[in-house]
């Protein structure tokens, strides 16, 4: 056999996989997405052209959803960021215990989401959670949380970046051990505060890893499903109706496959160009030597 | 090595005849299986009609008739998935399958059922069903809008005003028969409540966290005015909206703002399972809902077991109680359609829905059960049944109901959640539901 069909040969059986597995489905969901098709009759397929993706541009319920997933992934990714980072610049530092405060930290990460969702449903009830009874008291106000539409939204937000702080802990917490060390004492010695040389050399020399966390961590909230479908089921008044919920419900409680269809190829796209602007505007995957820029004092 | 398996054996010759008796045989099997060992497999749900179906209902069938019945139950949030994904696919996997009040269109539009009738007239050597063992609410969801029938009920339901007797006579309250003295109960019962310090307590509660009891709530005050056409409440034959015809959809919310105060904050995250909670933990005077989450308020051990009182829908011009549950139905790709007929004609005797009913089923329809003193006595709940004047169906007639019905509750709870006046709501159903609808 010629040597250049070898690796092909070896490839193969994974590419068949990936043909049936992934590439399959999505030509087929395209397919479907320019039918009329509906789960109670599968087979009876009807070519509609653009009428799905016309139809979701007047569709109230498709743009509420929209935009509280925006609100939802923006939420949690800068506040599982924010306090990522801050964690990981707390723990960067070899004193007594510290590896068993950050296996500790990494706990809500390997719950399961579903696990995850009761236990906070339950922890935010106004009648017996134990967050209102604590803040009872205390002599607090007890908000309704998961109960008010004013409040839900942020509620589930607050779940998502209680589990998802450690994984923007840990990456961060790796990138600043990776850093070179010189830099750092140089600016020391040439009098920075810590305040500055976080602004001038940590951050800098950390963006990629953000960059990269963030990325990740976008894409992670978008399809967020099990955790809000327990707490919230999308509610109250579809306070928390996001996407990925919308999207579920018009494919297999309302048996509009198609439509279902083409919103998801929608969804797909909007995140696919938003990704690629992100990491062309952020230039995380350029190769680059990385430079400690000046400082001014 | 030698025997029959050795290569020698393995002739050209060997293999046509192996294979030819291989195919001879599996077109033989099937044929001779069904005369030797009839079998019917049932797709349905968790309750304990489902239950019954899968224990006692299979082995006393099996007994009375030889054939093995298979029972797949799953629980609600599936049974739709793959009640839809097996018959939109046309599978023969199940002989007989469950549906929701809710997917009756789905199910006969989309011909997934056959019609009972049509069996019946094919093959007049059948059994005849004995319609007159359920009571004619449970009827409507098993037939067309012509009133053809395409299988058999299997549990029904309707809602009734629970409300604490024991505190009614102590604040001098009397059961509501009419909407307006049931605003004066929930006006009194606050107050009375807050006077005996009972600050923990509330006069009633919404529940609207979901589709179902969401629509169901606006529903209760929309049909005591009476059918708007046709005979219909929220669709009309052609699937037209006319809800809000003479502003009784948005009059209908205007109802449900006027109860809101009297709910405890956060009533807009309520399910059905917080709204039985807090009245069965003794938290709510009064809860109006359907009858099977009130099978729990009379168990041995509840809080409020024994101080319930039971009443049907208060009136507006009419009294109107709305009628739901489940159903069965022939799966049209079925090789044992025959055998699934004389099944449901062995369930329409009575025995079958006596066994459901020992199994604890509350959706009982049998006029026998329903006038039983002692089953009344047990599920007191079930006596509202004897007090209806009138039943109401939802338009389950039109596959795209599940879609109307959502939307109608999302426009309900937004307006609840003051995002909407209730005139803008019902406005923004009208149009979403048109559009659903095709109109």
């Amino acid at each position: 056999m010629n040597s250049r069909w070898i690796p092909w040969l070896f490839m193969a059986p994974a590419l068949v996989l990936i043909a049936v597995v992934t590439i399959y489905p999505m030509i087929y969901s395209m397919i479907i997405s320019f039918q009329d098709v509906r789960l109670a009759r599968i087979n009876q397929a009807e070519f509609v052209g653009l009428d799905n993706y016309i139809r979701l541009l007047g569709d109230t319920a498709f743009h509420r959803s929209l935009l509280l997933s925006i609100i939802y992934v923006i939420g949690s990714v800068l506040g599982s960021l924010v306090l990522g980072l801050g964690l990981a610049l707390l723990f960067d530092r070899d004193l007594h215990g510290m590896v068993l405060w950050r296996s500790l930290l990494i706990v809500p990460m390997v719950v399961t989401p579903v696990s995850i969702g009761l236990t906070w449903r339950m922890m935010y009830s106004d009648q017996t959670g134990v967050i209102n009874f604590a803040l009872g008291q205390l002599g607090l106000p007890r908000p309704l949380w998961i109960e008010s539409p004013d409040t839900a939204l942020v509620s589930v937000i607050l779940v998502d970046i209680w589990e998802w702080t450690p994984f923007m802990f840990l990456i961060l917490l790796a990138g600043l051990r990776s850093l070179p060390l010189s830099p750092f004492e140089s600016a020391r010695v040439d009098g920075a505060s810590a305040w500055q040389r976080f602004i001038y050399l940590t951050l800098p020399m950390l963006w990629p890893v953000i960059a990269v966390a963030v990325l990740l961590r976008a894409i992670d909230a978008l399809r967020i499903f099990d955790q809000i479908f327990i707490m919230t089921r999308g509610g109250p008044a579809q306070a928390t109706d996001l996407f990925s919920l919308f999207l579920y419900r018009t494919g297999f409680k309302h048996a509009y496959i198609s439509y279902a269809a083409a919103l998801s190829w929608v969804l797909l796209i909007l995140t696919t160009v938003l990704l690629v602007y992100f990491v062309r505007v952020t230039g995380v995957f350029r190769r680059k030597e990385v430079v400690a820029p000046e400082m001014t004092t | 090595m030698s025997g029959p398996f050795t290569s020698s054996k393995f002739t050209r010759r060997w293999f046509i005849g192996a294979a030819g008796g291989a195919i001879a045989a599996s077109a033989v099997a099937p044929k001779f299986a069904s005369a030797q060992a009839k079998e019917l497999r049932i797709l349905t749900m968790n309750l304990p009609f489902g239950e019954a179906l899968r224990d006692e209902i299979a082995k006393e069938y099996e007994a009375a008739s030889g054939t093995k019945v298979i029972t797949d139950v799953t629980p609600y949030d599936t049974l739709q998935e793959k009640v839809f994904l097996e018959m939109g696919a046309g599978s023969s996997s199940y002989d007989i399958f469950t549906t929701d009040c809710i997917w009756v269109g789905a199910a006969i539009n989309n011909g997934w059922a056959i019609s009972v009738e049509d069996q019946k007239a094919q093959n007049p050597n059948l059994p005849d069903i004995k319609w007159d063992s359920v009571i004619p609410a449970a009827l409507p969801y098993i037939a067309d809008l012509n009133g053809k029938k395409y299988g058999i009920p299997a549990t029904l339901t309707t809602p009734s005003l629970i409300y604490r007797k024991d505190l009614f006579e102590k604040y001098g309250l009397k059961p509501p028969g009419t909407w307006p003295e049931y605003f004066e109960v929930l006006e009194k019962g606050k107050q009375a409540l807050e006077a005996d310090g009972q600050k923990d307590t509330y006069a009633t509660t919404l529940i609207q966290a979901s589709q179902d009891p969401g629509y169901s709530d606006w529903t209760f005050h929309l049909f005591g005015h009476g059918p708007i056409k046709d005979g219909q409440y929220i669709l009309d034959k052609e699937g037209n909206p006319i809800f809000n015809e003479h502003g009784r959809g948005a009059a209908a919310l205007e109802a449900l703002h006027k109860i809101a105060p009297y709910c405890p904050p956060g009533f807009l995250g309520f399910d059905y399972g917080e709204a039985a909670n807090l009245y069965g933990s003794g938290k709510a005077l009064m809860l109006l809902t359907w009858n099977d989450f009130y099978a729990d308020m009379e168990k041995e051990g509840a809080v409020v077991k024994g101080l319930n009182g039971y009443v049907a829908i208060p009136r507006h011009e009419q009294q109107v109680n709305p009628v739901g549950g489940f159903q069965l139905f022939i799966n049209s790709k079925s090789k044992n359609a025959e055998e699934a007929y004389r099944f449901f004609a062995w369930m329409m005797e009575g025995r079958g829905f006596e066994l459901i009913r020992i199994k604890g089923e509350k959706g009982i329809l049998t006029p026998t059960d329903l006038k039983n003193p002692e089953i009344i006595k047990e599920n007191p709940y079930l006596d509202t049944w004897n007090h209806i004047e009138n039943s109401a169906y939802i338009p389950v007639w039109f596959e795209q109901f599940t879609e109307v019905q959502r939307i109608i509750w999302e426009e309900v709870a937004a307006s609840l959640a003051k995002k909407k006046t209730s005139e803008e709501a019902m406005t923004e159903a009208e149009k979403r539901v048109r559009e659903v609808m095709g109109r």
